[in-house]
């Protein structure tokens, strides 16, 4: 350090503040060379943002397929709104923010009415599973619901393409 | 089929044993008062099994299970075609509500073939109404 820029720096400043920058600056230089963890994400956590994530996707595939397909708009409508509200259902369990899917207005190629069915059995097979692991009773409740949901809207969108 | 409360794996047994009671029962008076009533029949047998099996499980796990009552009130009159269809809606989905409160408290060996037991009931709470809805239970 040069010592006649401290001997100006003083001149200009009144010892007492000058003290306290350099003991406040020392702190700020101390602090941030400490090592702060990583907040441990837990097994609950990281599946309720892949659910969440997933039923996002599903959203935006299905709202594009029925762009395409309009014949299909208002049951899919039903489907998105259920899943909707489902994914605000388990945000309330999530401690992160929720993660965003890129909108597109284009349809998924090969996507069928058929796919999007199998789909919603997939997820209701795969949330049961979830409900039935080491989670919160809550959660579980709230899971093991929205699978039930998810296997009527299989029966449902099936029920249409029969 | 009233909830009871669900708090360990004695507890939700007793509930699910208590709602296969309460279905059977229900689903006789359905069956009365429908003009096709093979599916009330149908779902009586598929209550029955599930009576018996959740019974073995109690007596595996050294637990008693709850005695069926001689009546239970429904949650709502049953006249015609129309309000037994109804009513076995509205039983289907409160089956949902009690499988889903269970299914946390359940042995491992037996909590996944109830998760598929609460499908089933999902997807006749659909076949009796017709309608969706996004959290399966009355």
């Amino acid at each position: 350090m040069n010592n006649t820029y401290v001997t100006n720096l003083q001149k200009s400043l009144p010892r007492r503040s000058f003290l306290a920058l350099l003991s406040c600056t020392g702190f700020l230089v101390a602090s941030c060379g400490k090592v702060t963890p990583e907040p441990e994400v837990s097994a609950q956590e990281v599946g309720l943002q892949a659910i969440i994530s997933e039923k996002t996707r599903f959203i935006l595939a299905a709202n594009a397929f029925a762009a395409a397909n309009p014949i299909y708009a208002p049951a899919l409508q039903i489907v998105t709104e259920h899943n909707a509200l489902h994914i605000a259902a388990l945000a309330k369990f999530a401690s992160g923010a929720a993660p965003e899917a890129s909108a597109s207005a284009i349809p998924e190629v090969g996507l069928t009415l058929g796919k999007l069915s199998a789909q919603c059995a997939a997820f209701s097979n795969s949330h049961l599973e979830f409900a039935c692991s080491e989670i919160s009773a809550e959660l579980s409740r709230t899971l093991a619901l929205i699978a039930g949901s998810e296997i009527m809207h299989h029966a449902f969108l099936n029920s249409i393409l029969i | 089929m009233k909830t009871q409360s669900v708090f360990d794996t004695e507890s939700a047994i007793a509930d699910l044993v208590s709602s296969c009671h309460g279905a059977i029962y229900a689903y006789g008076v359905i069956a009365s008062q429908l003009t096709q009533f093979d599916e009330a029949l149908d779902a009586i047998s598929r209550y029955r099994i599930k009576r018996n099996q959740l019974t073995k499980l109690c007596a595996e796990l050294g637990f008693t299970p709850p005695p069926a009552r001689a009546a239970y009130e429904l949650s709502s009159s049953i006249t015609d075609d129309a309000s037994a269809k109804a009513a076995a809606a509205l039983l289907e989905e409160s089956a949902c509500a009690h499988w889903a409160a269970a299914l946390n408290y359940l042995p491992n060996r037996v909590a996944l073939s109830e998760a598929k037991f609460l499908q089933s009931c999902a997807i006749s709470s659909f076949k009796w109404s017709g309608i969706v809805k996004a959290f399966s239970s009355a």
